[in-house]
């Protein structure tokens, strides 16, 4: 996470006369984090210090892995999962950065969203999901909807934020050689919001998880959710911990792509710029 | 939003961030909030939209009304209140203790960060049936919900807070000879809070999250199971006023920890 030269101290960590051991610190205690624990738990869990009845252990969760990518219904369930995932994310990037430009750029449109987006954006959404049941069903449809109500509102709050805290400098001087609303829009507002875009996409990304989680963990009859209620119903842990794990990677792999994609907007900067609030 | 354009003086900044006006700001707000509640209320009487989906704003009052009347509601308040409170307070001291020591310490930071990013992207919701079947149904299954809800943002930000330390500081207090501890009471410190306060708000977020989640899936008090109850009667309007229950728990959260904020920024000097 860190990629600074000082640690916290401000202890300068000396560049040159580095040992192997030194350079490769970072990798090889995350490592030793990482294996230490995996064995802490794999061996106290057989030693029976720690219960494998609540918690299983690491091969019995890639057991319970092996066997279940073999059942075409696991398939089923990725697909239906994923499927609400990208549908309710694409919708919130498609409607929350557009609505969140306009807002930002039209003072009164803003003011008259405020009230709304505040409360909405403070309540918990995720507490709508009966009356979401109840209005479209049981089906993906109630999934993508609550995914997106958790993305929409972590998107277009930066992106509002984002057009409003455009450096003034930037618009006087824009506008001081003639250039139209539009141009200023597109060549000064809808740039320097990026870095705030990419906040927000960030953030929506683990919303989204959220919603898709909750939704079928509440009410659904596909997808990981149900695949890990079920396996908790029947004390599965090793079957649920694998659920669990899955919903890791896919949190992992998207907030590691926003990365990506914020690196991609950054490079035209000369040095590394802390636009990121 | 041609009313926005039409109505602008030509030599207002387009963003309006010179003067600010609370009055067309109040003006405005009310519109909005105005013509939303209106047409709220117009779809539903009119039969546009089905009540039993979308109910309507004085259908919610009157639910709202009878249910703090007959004092339905106060004990699942209080419920929610004590996991969430519980929940919050461990994920606040647990968590700022863990945030700062990690970003003290170097090889401990090395350690625990691909645990720590691991946990960071995992939507922890989906640990709720797992923690049920350790904890139970009752309140501690509960606290610990909000508790691994709610630490994991605490923990980073306070982390983050503390690597944002300038380095030019700590060079100066070394300078001065200013023992360790006093260069974390002086510099570390004071410049994390910023961090901290930012971990706490997304903290207090997810921990409504946390607290209604495992209410929903199992439970017998709390507002998460009046909402859930209250959806399967098709109640739907109580299901609205226990969603407004949360809503304005958030805001008043959100408002605190604002405050609170304000208070911790009096000493920097205005910079404009």
């Amino acid at each position: 996470m860190s990629r600074s030269l000082n640690d916290a101290s401000g202890r300068r960590v000396r560049p040159g006369r580095l040992g192997w051991f030194d350079s490769h610190a970072r990798l090889l205690y995350g490592l030793f984090g990482i294996v230490g624990f995996l064995v802490f738990w794999e061996f106290g869990s057989r030693a029976g210090i720690v219960s494998e009845y609540f918690f299983s252990r690491p091969t019995a969760i890639i057991e319970a892995g092996i066997v279940e990518v073999q059942i075409p219904r696991f398939w089923v369930d990725v697909q239906a999962s994923l499927t609400e995932f990208i549908a309710g994310y694409g919708l919130a990037i498609v409607l929350a950065i557009p609505l969140g430009l306009l807002a930002g750029w039209y003072r009164r449109v803003q003011y008259a969203l405020d009230p709304w987006l505040n409360f909405l954006n403070s309540l918990p959404r995720i507490a709508l999901l009966p009356v979401i049941v109840i209005a479209v069903g049981l089906g993906l449809a109630s999934k993508i909807l609550v995914a997106f109500l958790g993305a929409f509102f972590a998107i277009i709050i930066p992106t509002i934020q984002g057009v409003r805290t455009v450096d003034r400098r930037y618009l006087d001087v824009a506008t001081s050689f003639g250039a139209s609303r539009r141009r200023v829009f597109l060549t000064v507002v809808a740039p320097s919001t990026v870095p705030f875009i990419v906040t927000g996409l960030r953030l929506g990304i683990a919303r989204a998880l959220i919603g898709v989680v909750t939704g079928e963990l509440y009410a659904a009859t596909v997808g990981l959710g149900v695949m890990i209620k079920f396996a908790s119903d029947a004390l599965q842990t090793d079957r649920l911990l694998f659920g669990v794990l899955l919903f890791t990677l896919t949190g992992l792999v998207g907030v590691e792509g926003i990365r990506r994609l914020e690196k991609y907007f950054q490079r035209w900067r000369p040095i590394k710029a802390g636009a990121n609030p | 939003m041609t009313l926005g354009s039409l109505a602008r003086p030509a030599n207002r900044s387009p963003l309006g961030l010179l003067g600010w006006r609370p009055s067309e700001r109040l003006v405005f707000g009310l519109i909005g909030f105005v013509v939303v509640l209106g047409a709220w209320e117009a779809a539903s009487q009119l039969k546009l939209v089905k009540k039993v989906v979308l109910s309507s704003p004085s259908l919610i009052w009157d639910a709202a009304i009878t249910d703090i009347s007959s004092g339905v509601i106060f004990p699942h308040i209080a419920v929610s209140g004590t996991e969430y409170v519980l929940g919050l307070g461990l994920a606040l001291l647990v968590g700022v203790l863990l945030g700062l020591s990690i970003g003290l310490f170097r090889r401990l930071n090395y350690l625990l960060d691909p645990w720590l990013s691991a946990l960071y992207a995992t939507p922890t919701v989906a640990l709720v049936p797992l923690i049920i079947i350790i904890f139970g149904i009752g309140l501690e299954a509960k606290v610990v919900v909000v508790f691994i809800e709610s630490i994991f943002v605490i923990t980073v930000s306070v982390m983050a807070g503390v690597r944002a330390a300038d380095a030019v500081y700590h060079d100066v207090a070394q300078s001065f000879r200013a023992s360790g501890w006093m260069r974390f009471r002086t510099v570390t410190l004071p410049a994390s809070t910023p961090y901290l306060l930012t971990g706490v708000r997304l903290g207090t977020g997810r921990g409504i999250v946390g607290v209604v989640v495992a209410e929903f899936l199992t439970s017998n008090s709390g507002i998460g199971f009046y909402i859930g109850l209250n959806g399967s009667l098709l109640q739907t309007a109580r299901v609205y006023f226990g969603i407004i229950l949360l809503g304005i728990l958030g805001l008043v959260l959100g408002e605190l920890v604002r405050v609170v904020e304000r208070r911790f920024e009096r000493w920097r000097p205005q910079i404009n």
